[in-house]
């Protein structure tokens, strides 16, 4: 705590694969140092005053860059952001230097009522002035960029008007926030909605994804759900070899929340994305060299 | 055509009362019906919200077992929404809940075991504090003792029960090596639960004691507080209780008016 080693300032991610930060890993994680390239925590896990949460991420953060990803901003609330959870956030900030700040492109509370999910947004005009609004006031309030994640969705709104790859573009373009393009979450949607994955890819700006989200899904019969407690699935690994020709090696993180296996397993995840990583900067090197 | 407020606002009232036969408007069928795909969301929001209360309450759920704890969640997140984008606050009312809860007939002291595991969670996420310098304390000039205004540390939480509640809460833990009985006759227990380093402990103090932090912890000096435990217990020593509680890390500053100081 008041003795712990000097941690380094704030840095870029490294475009390498990185891990989520969890509770049943931390000793593990300090006392082994694995390769990887840096970690992630859910933000509001740390909003706590003190103690053991707060200790280890402050011991992770001097030996990894870090990604504060948060799942609580409800950046589509139709009446604003919350205050106090921006205040938290902007402390948390402020304590840790964070290479990348990010939340969701969706909606999670209204009036007092907090719903604590990731609930999908009718994509409309309206909305999309909406969320540029709260994702500027976002980023004014932690005087950074933020960076917005699509999300997986079951279902989809009769208001609709424009399709959601490029109302994720759209965002990133009106606000100047960043993308973390999570590649399970446009394949759920795409499986779900019938729509042409590789369309979603080829429409979002390249230059403002700055980080990459793969993770394991479920299926309740009728419809794939994002439940973060599996293996990242085949044609999810496909279609992130896809994602990476579009838009050359972004830091990619093993997201996995339910179900923890052993860090063991994680670290192969992470692994596997790094071998994906290495062969896509072999042939830019190889094109570039040719 | 629906605003996005009344649209979400939509969205959630049917998501908290099916049985009401409502649906969210404005969501396309697209083969299964609105009806079926806002219910995937609820399953997803109720998970959410059970196993986060599962995390905070885990002494509750071993008592009751898993499939009536899942019964007393659902009902819970029904009628007590949560107020913070943190899932893990959302479980404050839950002793509350289920001290009005008919099961409280049969499981008076069920109420009480959640509200210890509220504490527990709390202090374990509360501030750190370092421990009040004992030379501090020595060098407050002599007699102005009694006016010092203590404070606990901000880990420190202060429960009593009717109930043993703390040997009901040990019993459920997976170290617990008793015979899973705990006689309710045995009377009630205070309680102060602190974090040393990152465990969070539980112990059971005296009434006269317990009566000390109470009184200090609500802004009493020294000599106020000392009075109302010496009225508890007149073999009440506060000499004993400053030593203890000092060393211990419980209080961890005193503020002191200026002219005790001259």
């Amino acid at each position: 705590m008041e003795n712990a080693p000097r941690r380094p300032a704030r840095a870029e991610l490294p475009p390498r694969a990185g891990i989520g930060l969890r509770a049943p890993h931390y000793r593990e994680i300090l006392e082994t140092r694995p390769d990887i390239g840096w970690v992630e925590v859910h933000s509001e896990n740390y909003f706590g005053r003190g103690g053991q949460p707060l200790h280890y991420l402050e011991r992770a953060r001097c030996h990894y860059p870090l990604s504060l990803h948060g799942v609580g901003l409800s950046l589509g609330s139709a009446d604003g952001l919350r205050q106090a959870h921006l205040v938290q956030l902007k402390a948390l900030v402020e304590r840790f230097e964070p290479a990348l700040v990010s939340d969701h492109l969706c909606w999670g509370a209204i009036g007092e009522r907090h719903l604590n999910d990731l609930l999908p947004l009718p994509c409309t005009e309206a909305t999309l002035d909406l969320v540029c609004v709260n994702v500027v006031r976002a980023q004014e309030f932690l005087g950074r960029q933020i960076l917005v994640e699509n999300v997986s969705s079951y279902l989809q709104f009769s208001d609709s008007t424009i399709p959601e790859w490029e109302f994720v573009g759209e965002v990133a373009r009106r606000t100047g926030c960043g993308l973390l393009l999570d590649i399970n979450n446009i394949y759920v949607s795409a499986i779900n909605h019938g729509f042409d994955a590789l369309r979603y890819l080829d429409a979002i700006p390249a230059h403002a994804v700055r980080e990459i989200h793969l993770a394991g899904f479920d299926s309740n019969g009728m419809c794939l759900i994002d439940t973060h407690g599996k293996p990242v699935a085949g044609p999810v690994w496909n279609l992130y070899g896809e994602a990476l020709t579009r838009l050359g090696p972004v830091p990619t993180l093993i997201e996995w929340d339910t179900d923890l296996p052993p860090l063991a397993v994680l670290l192969q995840e992470a692994a596997k994305a790094q071998e994906i990583l290495n062969q896509w900067t072999l042939e830019t090197t190889h094109a570039l060299a040719a | 055509m629906l605003s996005l407020r009344e649209q979400q606002a939509g969205f959630a009232a049917a998501l908290f009362n099916p049985a009401a036969g409502r649906s969210a408007p404005g969501i396309r069928a697209d083969g299964i019906s609105p009806a079926v795909r806002l219910g995937f969301y609820r399953t997803n929001v109720f998970e959410n919200y059970r196993k986060a209360l599962a995390a905070t309450y885990p002494a509750v759920e071993k008592l009751v077992g898993s499939g009536f704890f899942a019964g007393l969640a659902e009902e819970y997140i029904r009628r007590y929404p949560s107020h913070s984008g943190d899932v893990g606050r959302h479980g404050e009312q839950f002793g509350e809940f289920l001290r009005r809860h008919a099961c409280a007939r049969e499981l008076p002291y069920l109420s009480d075991v959640a509200r210890l595991e509220w504490n527990i969670d709390e202090s374990f996420n509360e501030a750190d504090h370092a421990p009040l310098a004992l030379e501090r304390l020595a060098n407050v000039p002599e007699g102005q003792h009694e006016r010092l205004r203590f404070l606990l540390a901000p880990s420190c939480r202060l429960m009593s029960s009717l109930f043993p509640v703390h040997r009901i809460w040990q019993m459920c833990q997976p170290d617990s090596d008793g015979d899973g009985n705990v006689d309710l006759g045995q009377g009630g227990a205070d309680l102060l639960v602190r974090r040393h380093g990152f465990h969070v402990m539980v112990e059971t103090v005296q009434p006269s004691e317990f009566a000390m932090l109470v009184a200090l912890s609500t802004g009493h000096d020294f000599a106020e507080a000392y009075d109302i435990a010496h009225g508890v217990d007149g073999g009440f020593d506060p000499d004993t209780f400053l030593q203890k509680h000092v060393l211990s890390g419980v209080l961890v500053d005193f503020i002191l008016p200026a002219d005790a100081w001259v």
